[in-house]
């Protein structure tokens, strides 16, 4: 059995402010509202495909498992969720889906897509984040957003005739709604969601009807509801909020291959105050707690995934500026889910060296179960000259003693318990890392803007979880084994993205990422073969005439490998793949706004090139899919 | 589909000069008459095509006039099939012409979703009763005017459901098209 100690150890140098750098740096890439409307953006996971360096892939065109290329790939949901900084945690049984975050898309006011290790407000992303801003409107407000939409290549009637042909994916309808009231001291807000998805691809549906029981298909349903109150004044800030989550009736389980058929509910309710004190003191308090109910529906397998996992954490943080230096110290506890209950210190200390540099320090330590474990970080950052800006930034990190991890642990991150439990690893000792990201930028005169990142990780001593999986043909599922390695190598990524308006009415955008590993170890080559190690695309943002937007997107994401499912794709090749190809996807967006801003209708062409290609080796062939939006607000 | 489309639209544009930029949202073109499904196609051998009606409402935009319409139409069974009832929604921008003082021509492309309603119980045929697919549209109508606001009209539309595998359906149409001015209200939403 294992112990219950913990450790965390990370050491970063960084030398970044990214706050004041966000226009030309690379990272955070910062999405704003109106580019999520332009873009025929509906759900959160959408974002994705706008993000520059990231890779994705789904099951049924609905969960989302992104990834930042360049991070650990094993450690697929390591990614942070941080909305108005403070974070939400989404992870269950080795899964962190986007959509689940009980926030609509009318509401927000922009997201940043940080793709290097970084603080945000004390707490520690070192596998990228996801930061979302939420707006708050003027006076009374109210916005619905309503879509819907469909992959094409359904049989249509044909499917009572001979001649029926494979069923597709079917989207929403999706209906979003925010109300909003801002009065001189105080806002409050309360937004709600309703979405469906049916994944009615045979791939899936077979599987699925193994263990869902119902006269229809099963299908991805969400709905969520969330408020949230904020009091403002001249010195201080306090918000509460609170959100609630509902999935119902299908979600899939990598470590079972296999959709269960359940009640998911996330809770997420908080509160957050800052305060401006005498002597240039600010202080900053946060409470948060995230609960993750996962309810088996009766199934014909007797399959039990019944979980219930709980995270709370209180962080209070106090900052200071002397002139042309600042200081900031924090104190926070909690339960933190899996890991059990901790205890953090965290510090920060700037300070402006000669005209141009700044360094700013940062440490965090952790107390997890009768173990010490620490965070270092230090900032060094050059302030922008004319139009350039550069920042350089290392990243030294010593996570938990993988040996140590509670079985719980290893069970949330998606293996199996009645398979672990009897399974013996090798674990390793103490996983270790070092990360070093560079990133340049420029804006010319005429409006061009470039920037150039450079990120290398190499890892000690982490924990490769794999899984070996055999094809079922009684459920066209997997019987799959988890397997533990210690694995060690180096992940290298260079990214570049360029910004021009050759014309007025034109704006382009276009980015690569190419990343490279390298390892004597065969399992650290074969988890980061996982995700792409490339991307790229071409952003085109037209405005034909006044109020009507087209924006266009070709994206490639190169090639991947699933040696997981490498033994079932070649049992059953109509069903798995170990390979998925390149790809190469084209949507288009054409918005037209009417009533002012009020209105606006929008028609997005997903894969407009209708070049068939695989999202996940046991999902469904995308192909065209078309989706129409209507956005108001008053 | 779509290079016809693309072509007809160029030879539109090339020889009216209809692209020129005009006053937008200044009139609102309403037109609804019968619609029949006029070509054999794999469908047919299952289903027999019943009347449809159909309505469509056009305004001029800066280049050009966009288009929002909706028709209903009925496929009975012909084979051991359920009928179904068949709702197409779409929007579409086009360009007009006018060759002689009462006779007017168009061509516009269209973009929406095809939803068929089945008449099966689920008992005899098992799953949803209902399917929505993309489907794109191309429609030529010539108009005679009769009084200052009042013209008959006669169209050929196709279009073409993106099911697997894809259905093809050419249209013929006679109905009545009348030109109002756009009510302010309407004018200064669309604005």
């Amino acid at each position: 059995m294992y112990s219950l100690g913990a450790s965390l150890l990370a050491i970063t140098l960084q030398v970044s402010a990214p706050a004041a750098t966000a226009g030309t740096s690379y990272s955070p890439q910062v999405i704003t509202a109106e580019q999520l409307a332009q873009a025929g953006v509906v759900r959160l996971g959408d974002v994705f495909a706008l993000a520059d360096g990231w890779t994705y892939h789904s099951t049924n065109g609905y969960t989302v498992d992104a990834a930042l290329i360049g991070t650990a790939p094993w450690d697929v949901p390591a990614w942070k969720l941080f909305v108005d900084s403070v974070r939400m945690d989404l992870r269950q049984l080795g899964h962190q889906d986007i959509n689940s975050v009980p926030i609509t898309i009318p509401e927000i006011c922009s997201v940043e897509l940080h793709s290097e290790p970084v603080f945000i407000d004390g707490e520690y992303a070192g596998s990228g984040a996801v930061h979302i801003h939420l707006c708050t409107p003027p006076g009374a407000a109210a916005k619905v957003m309503a879509a819907a939409g469909s992959v094409t290549g359904d049989p249509g009637p044909f499917k009572y005739t001979p001649l029926g042909a494979a069923n597709v994916d079917r989207s929403g309808p999706h209906v979003q709604s925010v109300l909003s009231v801002t009065g001189r001291a105080w806002h409050a807000r309360l937004q709600g969601r309703i979405d469906e998805h049916h994944s009615t691809d045979p791939r899936i549906r077979e599987r699925a009807r193994t263990l869902y029981v119902g006269e229809k298909d099963a299908r991805v349903f969400h709905r969520s509801v969330y408020a949230d109150l904020a009091h403002r004044q001249t010195e201080s800030v306090h918000r509460f909020y609170a959100g609630v989550v509902r999935f119902e009736d299908l979600s899939y389980y990598e470590l079972m291959a296999l959709e269960v058929p359940v009640d998911h509910t996330l809770l997420h309710i908080g509160a957050a105050a800052s305060r401006q004190l005498p002597r240039g003191w600010h202080v900053v308090v946060q409470l948060r707690s995230d609960r993750n109910i996962l309810r088996t529906r009766p199934n014909p397998r007797n399959v039990r995934l019944d979980r219930r996992q709980a995270s709370y954490r209180a962080f209070a943080r106090a900052r200071r500026a002397y002139g042309t230096r600042e200081a900031e110290i924090g104190l926070g506890g909690g339960h933190a889910g899996i890991a059990g209950v901790e205890s953090t210190a965290y510090g920060r200390l700037g300070l402006r060296l000669a005209s141009r540099w700044r360094i700013v320090g940062e440490l965090q330590t952790t107390y997890v179960r009768r173990a010490l474990g620490f965070v270092f970080s230090t900032a060094l950052h050059r302030q922008p000259v004319g139009r350039q800006h550069f920042q350089v930034r290392f990243t030294g990190e010593q996570q938990q003693i993988a040996i140590q991890r509670p079985l719980w642990y290893w069970i949330r991150e998606g293996f199996d318990h009645g398979r672990f439990a009897g399974s013996t690893f090798d674990l390793p000792p103490a996983p270790r890392s070092i990360k070093l990201h560079a990133d340049w930028g420029m804006l010319t005169a005429s409006g061009l803007q470039f920037t150039l990142a450079a990120a290398y990780n190499l890892f000690w001593n982490v924990a490769v979880t794999s899984h070996c999986a055999v094809y079922d043909p009684s459920t066209t599922g997997l019987l799959v084994d988890p397997v533990l390695r210690a694995g060690r190598g180096g992940l290298a990524t260079v990214s570049a993205r360029l910004r021009a308006a050759p014309f007025g009415v034109v704006q382009l955008f276009l980015h690569g990422t190419f990343g490279y590993k390298h390892s004597p170890d065969p399992h650290f080559i074969q988890g980061a073969r996982r995700h792409p190690n490339r991307s790229g695309s071409l952003t085109a943002r037209v405005q034909p005439m006044p109020r009507m937007t087209v924006f266009g997107r070709f994206s490639m994401a190169g090639p991947s490998e699933w040696v997981m499912y490498r033994d079932a794709a070649l049992a059953a090749p109509d069903h798995y793949a170990s390979t998925l190809p390149s790809t190469y996807v084209m949507d288009l967006t054409i918005q037209k706004r009417f009533w002012l801003n009020h209105v606006r209708l929008g028609a997005s062409l997903r894969n407009m090139l209708n070049r068939a290609y695989p999202t996940h080796p046991g999902g469904p062939v995308s192909g065209l899919a078309v989706q129409f939006y209507l956005y108001a607000n008053t | 589909m779509t290079r016809h489309a693309i072509l007809l639209i160029a030879l539109n544009c090339a020889t009216s000069g209809v692209l020129r930029g005009q006053e937008p949202f200044t009139t609102l073109n309403i037109a609804f008459g019968f619609q029949y499904d006029i070509n054999p196609t794999l469908l047919h051998k299952f289903w027999m095509p019943g009347a449809g009606i159909g309505i469509n409402a056009a305004t001029p935009v800066q280049r050009g006039v966009l288009e929002f319409g909706a028709a209903l139409h009925r496929f009975n069974r012909k084979a051991d099939v359920p009928g179904f009832g068949a709702f197409w929604l779409y929007a579409g921008w086009g360009v007009r012409w006018q060759p002689q003082n009462r006779i007017r021509l168009g061509s516009s492309i269209r973009l929406g979703n095809y939803r068929m309603s089945f008449d099966a119980v689920a008992n005899d045929f098992p799953g949803t009763t209902t399917e929505s697919e993309f489907i794109t549209g191309l429609d030529l109508h010539a108009s005679f005017r009769l009084t200052r606001t009042k013209s008959i009209y006669g169209s050929l539309t196709t279009a073409q459901i993106r099911t697997s595998p894809r259905i093809t359906l050419w249209f013929g149409s006679v109905g009545l098209h009348m030109v109002l001015a756009m009510p302010e209200l309407l004018r200064k939403l669309l604005r």
